[in-house]
């Protein structure tokens, strides 16, 4: 079994376990599920036994650089690594190999992580599960016959199999906190400009947010302590202290006030029954462990899917316009089509989803002022067939993740139960912004006062 | 928002400099009043002659 992170630390201090044999585990784990799992593009054997053999003997000689010291990790394949092929599972970047890492993988290298590879996503973050690129779509690990949500579905994928202790995401419109409940691991997406997008691919500039998914809140706390700080290569990078994430796990939940947004699930979109399940126990739970609990009443859903899918279309396509124009046919045909929806997205409509954007920023500072934790559904449900997730998803339903992208406000994913069929499903939580510290809090005591992520997917195949 | 024809909408298509196959133009054209809904939302009725610019100062 591989540990998490913060066991993983405790082992390396006690000496009952050294980096390399870590590594090694994860190396094994990847040779003996990925052909079924997909989670890797790349994988970097020597890389990581090297990290893991310096990591190792700074440990010996008393220089451990901190928890995430010896910690293999991977990273979502738009998150550019000096030296080493960074495609965004694309045929258009096949052949790319950056010459600098991104500001995030310069920072998880530095608190000496041990990198494994690059792993699955959707094509430039927006296109997937597609089935006629170079490499296919990442598996859930649940059950490999259905999808792992995205767009940072390997390492969603790679988490939950067991592969990694720890990995990167982007999160554009819910794109790690998607997996990250369909995986049944945990994804947070920091308040907009706590972590440096620098030398990550784009999707759209003013959604896009990086952040770490990991097994356990703990462990994500851990992994954004080394992401999270300002950043002159990233225009929004917010230049302000970086608090300790994790100096209050363990404090419980006593006397926070949560709000629940009832609607989304009740009225706006219509959930499964284990959902609603799912988001009565973590009620039920919060309620035990002395929290108050109201109910909120925002926009609907569509008003922030709108706002964020028309900002989302717009930014992509420009992003993408040259090669719209002159190589279309170099994309997978999901990511081509929805780009191309995005090219006929106008000025002045894109400038009244912002002036739209504003207001329910203002609509949600104004919902958080009485209390401190948000809570709401995360998916409609569990994971579908891989063969089955829609094409047009975010225009065809609405999902729960894009009010967090728009407002900026930090959200986490994480479980809450599984479905009928084995799958896991989650909730979300959102804080004020740059108030990780308290999602991190609440997310930590729910987590120990359930079993739910004591449970392992058994690798079921396909 | 009026109904665009599949004709119309493969004109708004070639304006913006995207050529599609055929069957991808029926299926865009298929989906597309969704997002000509999203527009429409975005766009709303309410006065905003009063509004601040532009800016993403809600954040702290």
């Amino acid at each position: 079994m591989i540990p998490t992170i913060a066991e993983a630390a405790r082992q390396f201090e006690t000496r009952a376990l050294s980096p390399v044999e870590l590594t090694k585990a994860c190396l094994a784990r990847i040779e003996a599920c990925d052909g079924a799992i997909n989670a890797f593009l790349l994988r970097t054997e020597e890389r990581a036994l090297a990290d893991a053999k310096a990591a190792e003997q700074r440990m010996m000689s008393g220089a451990r650089r901190g928890k995430l010291d010896g910690i293999p990790i991977a990273h979502k394949d738009i998150y550019n690594t000096a030296g080493i092929r960074t495609t965004a599972h694309s045929r258009l970047l096949a052949d790319n190999v950056p010459t600098q890492d991104a500001t995030t993988v310069r920072k998880l290298a530095e608190a000496g992580t041990v990198m494994l590879g690059k792993l699955a996503t959707h094509e430039f973050a927006w296109g997937g599960p597609s089935f006629d690129l170079p490499w296919p779509p990442a598996r859930n690990p649940w059950n490999t016959d259905h999808f792992t949500g995205g767009s940072s579905s390997g390492t969603g994928a790679a988490l939950a199999a067991g592969m990694i202790l720890g990995g990167t995401g982007t999160d554009t419109a819910g794109s790690i906190r998607n997996p990250a409940g369909l995986c049944g691991v945990v994804g947070i997406k920091p308040t907009y400009g706590l972590c440096s997008r620098g030398g990550i691919l784009p999707l759209a500039h003013t959604l896009d947010h990086a952040g770490p998914l990991a097994w356990t809140v703990e462990d994500c706390a851990l992994l954004l302590q080394a992401m999270a700080g300002y950043d002159q290569a990233d225009p929004a990078s917010a230049n302000r202290k970086v608090p300790d994430f994790s100096a209050k796990l363990g404090a419980g939940a006593q006397g926070l006030r949560v709000g629940v947004v009832r609607h989304f699930h009740e009225r706006d979109v219509a959930v499964s029954d284990a959902t609603t399940r799912g988001i009565e126990e973590t009620l039920g739970l919060l309620q035990g462990l002395g929290a108050t609990i109201r109910d909120v009443t925002l926009s609907p859903l569509a008003d922030y899917n709108a706002c964020g899918y028309v900002i989302m279309s717009a930014e992509a396509f420009a992003i993408h316009q040259r090669w719209m124009l002159t190589v279309p046919g170099q994309y997978g045909a999901l990511l081509r089509d929805r780009l191309a929806l995005g090219g006929l997205i106008g000025g002045a409509d894109y400038v009244q989803a912002q002036r739209r954007r504003r207001e329910l920023a203002a609509e949600m500072k104004a919902a958080m002022e009485e209390i401190d934790i948000l809570l709401c559904a995360c998916q409609p449900g569990e994971a579908a067939r891989i063969d089955a997730a829609p094409k047009w998803s975010g225009l065809e339903t609405e999902g729960f993740t894009l009010p967090f992208n728009v407002s900026g406000y930090p959200a986490i994913s994480m479980r809450a139960g599984f479905g009928t069929g084995g799958l896991p499903v989650s909730v979300q939580l959102a804080a004020k912004p740059f108030d990780e510290a308290t999602l991190f809090q609440i997310a930590h005591a729910l987590e120990q006062a359930s079993d739910w992520h004591n449970r392992r997917p058994s690798m079921r195949r396909a | 928002m009026e109904a665009i024809s599949e004709a119309d909408f493969a004109a708004l298509l070639r304006h913006a400099g995207l050529n599609p196959a055929p069957e991808t133009i029926k299926e865009m054209h298929r989906v597309y009043p969704r997002l000509a809904a999203m527009l429409l939302r975005n766009r709303g009725e309410r006065e905003r002659a009063a509004e601040p610019a532009l800016t993403f100062e809600v954040l702290p």
